[in-house]
């Protein structure tokens, strides 16, 4: 990967332009992904988005595995969006096999789910400050978002990666003695979540660095389909736990933030982005409260037994689709099964920042260099829910890798590097 | 919005163009069970974008992504829209399913009508060998330049097997 | 003649060791104070000493794309300026030791020669981040040099009034006379603002945040500095530090040279002891206020946005301060 190269071209109107490459690997970006920008001066004029560095086959694993390994591996998609793709995905194979979910697991699912888009979202915030070189935020609002972390071990024994969504209800249940840990977090949330708004909207380095940066405006958001808050930033009001209700959202009554809530007429930049998104964790400390006191009674999951499980599965025949409304927009998963067949015929997953990816392009134009790690930050990308191990032989053409080589491989080059 | 008024429109409009359709009828809600529905239509190739035209006129839709079915012989592709977002309630998805001979790959591309295809119309280039004509872009996107497999045919699997023994002869240079 | 030949080598080397000295510490203190305000624990306060020496051992690596003479030598030079700014300071309240051959214009030029070989050094690495970077930090330049001038000059215009025929550019003589004591109500307003601007420009000139534009590390991964390591980054490093040291004692020398000794009425050797101390103390607040509250306070700033702040209110401001003083003769 090249990233020393600069050519310069004379543009259309004999203006100089020159392009510069970013990423793979650069401070600004959390994950893999290459842009290619051309700038004329410190204006960006032309964007390229080429992303695939974070690309593992999921989709093709999975479509050679039984159902619940694949769960296994539909969790580990994406580490901060953890529990969205089994939420999605166990939807999608309930509405196909037709599986009942009891309303306890439907509201323990609820509360995981909220519990995860507080903590990505205090994730974003913070990276979002350190991108602006505003580090005293980052160091802050990581420490609030511990909070939540530590909530979500005591509840399910993990910080990521909870394994709490199985096809017909949950694995492990939410007792009475934890409610109390509960609510001690959901205070701690509602006292501080007036002061992280004010330190983030009413600071005015913050404001003159993302007001009117990486604008996106109602009509491309609506044509470029884009999801999430960054499409509720420009004013859309997509949301799909609004839009077409399930689990327990289905009992209370949300509405799509949008910038319109905290007063501001919504543009579509950065600064909407930021507010969207805090007032979504003051909507889901709401919406935990709500479902930890209407916690209902019942069985955890309807089928418990795991061989009884895999009977009905292979027995089912099908389509379905699920929906969920992850931090990041809509994660959308798609699966065909067939009678006496125990993998999946068709499995098609669609992360948000698929979706979004497309909406780079008019967010950069007209901006500047210094506004590239900020806008890149701004629709929260998560390129490993969106990819889907990308091996580059040499020669140039490249091979599909089974897991057994893998590991061969990397205990190979282990051994190398250390004896 | 009802889905009753997306289908009536589609009978309307198509009539027998309109190959297959079925609603999907879920319950959701614990205190207060209502229900979610799911449209399956099926045209045919050449109506698709008519069909997408359609949609968008009349229903400005959002679309999730496209997946692609392999059936042997032929290959299902289906697009995946919501239609009625914005309201509570008040979406549906819509899936358009057509099938396209592998002898014929090709389909009409639909970013005219919506540019956030794009990026699912790459993708389906990439991984299945489809044409899509019009489409703005034909690179790859996810995967790398120069890549001749298409991991999700299930009838390429021989190919794939031969690249993985490929394996070997890079082990023998590394070494 | 060679007793104080020796002598002033002596004092020399003693300047440049304990300015040296003194930066790390400071940057150590920056560090922490730094981190507990961020809620962390942070380095302990010998980090940068451990800083340098690792940098001293690494590796040097000179990039194929650089001009590697001038790549090399740019460090030595920003270095050397550096350390000799520190010469005509006076420092802990004694006089200058090149006080005789240098004064303040000399100084206004010296202060520009390490960020130019900051440029110098960025554009011969042949990397385009250090390209960028070193064209922001042109940039920053031109805009900071302008309310830096303006300060200097009024206050040394405004002493030439009070003490006319003296060498009022010199630092000894703008140390022992202190205006605040020296103007009126107006100018003392003036005065003020053109603490302000100074304060402002203190930052800019260090490269800190707001200011660190051309070292932003999540735009331009390092920019100025990317492609320097080892011995050159341990230069570079030393050169911040000592920086540090000499933007402080500017100011305390300009707008607090008092000494406490004189206060309590001792003399001799516990007398500059205290003087000493006491002058550490005000460099480390300046320190404090300038650098590490603004560093933590706010986040980093666009170079467009930098240079319209320095061009139109904090030269305003500089402006108005110069009126002011000016003004005050008269009245």
């Amino acid at each position: 990967m090249n990233n020393r190269s600069i050519r310069l071209e004379v543009g259309s109107d004999n203006t100089l332009c020159y392009s510069v490459p970013v990423g793979p690997v650069h401070p600004a970006l959390k994950e893999p992904i290459r842009f290619e920008f051309e700038l004329d001066g410190e204006r960006i004029v032309g964007v390229d988005i080429k992303p695939g560095f974070a690309h593992r086959g999921i989709e093709y694993m999975g479509m050679r595995r039984n159902l619940i390994q694949t769960l296994y591996l539909a969790e580990r998609i994406c580490g901060i969006c953890s529990i969205s793709h089994p939420l999605a995905f166990t939807q999608a194979v309930e509405n196909a096999a037709g599986i009942e979910v009891p309303p306890r697991a439907q509201y323990i699912r609820t509360i995981i789910g909220e519990l995860e888009r507080i903590h990505s979202h205090l994730l974003w915030a913070g990276v979002g400050a350190h991108e602006l070189g505003f580090d005293t935020l980052l160091h802050l609002v990581w420490r609030v978002r511990e909070k939540a972390m530590d909530l979500l071990e005591q509840l399910t024994g993990n910080r990521v990666d909870y394994a709490i969504p199985i096809f017909g209800g949950v694995r492990r249940d939410i007792p009475e003695e934890k409610a109390p840990l509960a609510y001690e977090a959901l205070d701690y949330y509602k006292r501080l979540l007036q002061n992280l708004m004010d330190a983030f909207l009413h600071d005015k380095s913050v404001e003159m660095r993302t007001r009117n940066i990486g604008v996106m405006t109602y009509d491309q958001a609506v044509a470029l389909c884009a999801a999430g808050p960054t499409t509720r930033a420009s004013g859309v009001k997509k949301d799909v736990r609004v839009d077409m209700p399930y689990l327990a959202y289905a009992d209370i009554d949300l509405h799509a933030i949008t910038p319109e809530d905290y007063g501001t007429e919504p543009i579509g930049d950065v600064f909407d982005n930021i507010i969207v998104r805090l007032l979504e964790v003051g909507q889901s400390v709401e919406i935990i409260e709500f479902c930890l006191e209407n916690l209902p009674d019942g069985e955890l999951t309807s089928i418990p037994k795991v061989p009884t499980l895999l009977a009905a599965l292979k027995k089912a025949s099908g389509e379905g689709i699920g929906r969920h409304e992850a931090p990041r927009g809509e994660v959308f998963h798609y699966v065909r099964l067939e009678e006496d067949v125990e993998e999946m015929a068709v499995w098609k997953v669609k992360a948000p920042t698929y979706s979004n990816l497309i909406g780079w392009v008019p967010k950069f134009l007209g901006d500047e260099v210094a506004d590239i790690p900020i806008i890149a930050a701004s629709i929260d990308p998560c390129m490993c829910c969106m990819d889907r191990v990308h091996l580059v032989d040499g020669g140039g053409a490249d091979s599909v890798k089974t897991k057994a080589e893998l590991v061969r491989l990397s205990r190979e080059k282990t051994r190398r590097i250390c004896g | 919005m009802n889905p009753q008024q997306i289908l009536s429109s589609f009978k309307n409009a198509f009539g027998g163009k309109l190959l297959d359709d079925r609603t999907v009828e879920r319950t959701v809600g614990t205190v207060d069970p209502r229900s979610v529905y799911d449209l399956w239509l099926v045209v045919d190739r050449s109506d698709l974008h008519d069909a997408v035209a359609h949609l968008c006129a009349e229903f400005d839709p959002h679309l999730s992504v496209i997946s692609g079915d392999d059936l042997g012989d032929e290959m299902a592709f289906n697009y995946h829209f919501t239609a009625g977002w914005g309201e509570r309630y008040g979406e549906a998805t819509v899936t358009l399913r057509t099938v396209v001979p592998k002898n014929d790959f090709r389909l009409p591309t639909i970013c005219d009508l919506l540019p956030g295809a794009q990026t699912s119309e790459r993708e389906k280039q990439e991984f299945f060998g489809v044409e899509i004509e019009g489409t703005p872009d034909d690179r790859n996107l996810f995967l790398p330049e120069g890549m001749t497999i298409h991991p999700w045919r299930k009838d390429q699997q021989q190919e794939i097997d031969r690249e993985v023994k490929r394996l070997v002869k890079w082990e023998a240079r590394d070494e | 003649m060679s007793v104080s030949i020796a002598h002033a080598v002596w004092q020399g080397l003693t300047i440049l060791f304990g300015g040296a000295l003194l930066g790390m510490i400071y940057k150590g203190f920056d560090r922490k104070l730094a981190a507990q305000m961020q809620g962390r624990i942070g380095p302990p306060l010998r980090q940068p000493f451990y800083d340098v020496v690792k940098l001293m051992v690494k590796e040097n690596v000179v990039p194929d794309h650089a001009v590697g003479w001038l790549y090399n030598l740019m460090p030595l030079l920003a270095l050397g300026a550096v350390g000799t700014l520190l010469f005509y300071l006076p420092l802990g309240g004694f006089d200058p030791l090149l006080g005789g051959y240098g004064d303040l214009i000399l100084i206004l030029y010296l202060l520009a020669v390490p960020s130019l070989a900051m440029v110098v050094g960025g554009f011969a690495a042949g990397s385009p981040f250090a390209t960028v970077g070193a064209q922001r930090e042109m940039v920053m330049m031109m805009a900071y040099e302008f309310p830096l001038a303006i300060t200097f000059l009024s206050i040394a215009w405004r002493l030439s009034v009070v003490l006319p025929g003296q060498p009022v550019f010199s630092l000894s003589t703008l140390a022992a006379h202190p205006l605040w004591g020296v103007v009126g109500p107006i100018g003392f307003i003036g005065l003020l603002l053109l603490f302000g601007a100074l304060f402002l420009v203190t930052p800019a000139e260090l490269a800190k945040i707001p200011f660190d534009i051309p070292e932003a590390e999540t735009e331009i991964a390092g920019g100025l500095l990317a492609e320097y390591s080892g011995r050159n980054l341990a230069m570079f490093y030393l050169g911040d530090a000592i920086k540090m040291v000499v933007m402080a004692s500017l100011m305390v020398a300009l707008f607090f040279p008092y000494g406490l000794a004189g206060l309590f009425g001792v003399t001799g050797a516990w007398g500059s002891v205290i003087d000493v101390a006491f002058y550490l103390v005000k460099v480390f607040l300046v320190i404090f206020v300038a650098v590490i509250v603004v560093r933590v306070g706010f986040a980093r700033l666009k170079v467009g946005q930098v240079a319209r702040l320095f061009w139109l209110p904090v030269t305003g401001v500089s402006l108005l301060g110069m009126l002011l003083l000016t003004l005050d003769r008269f009245v």
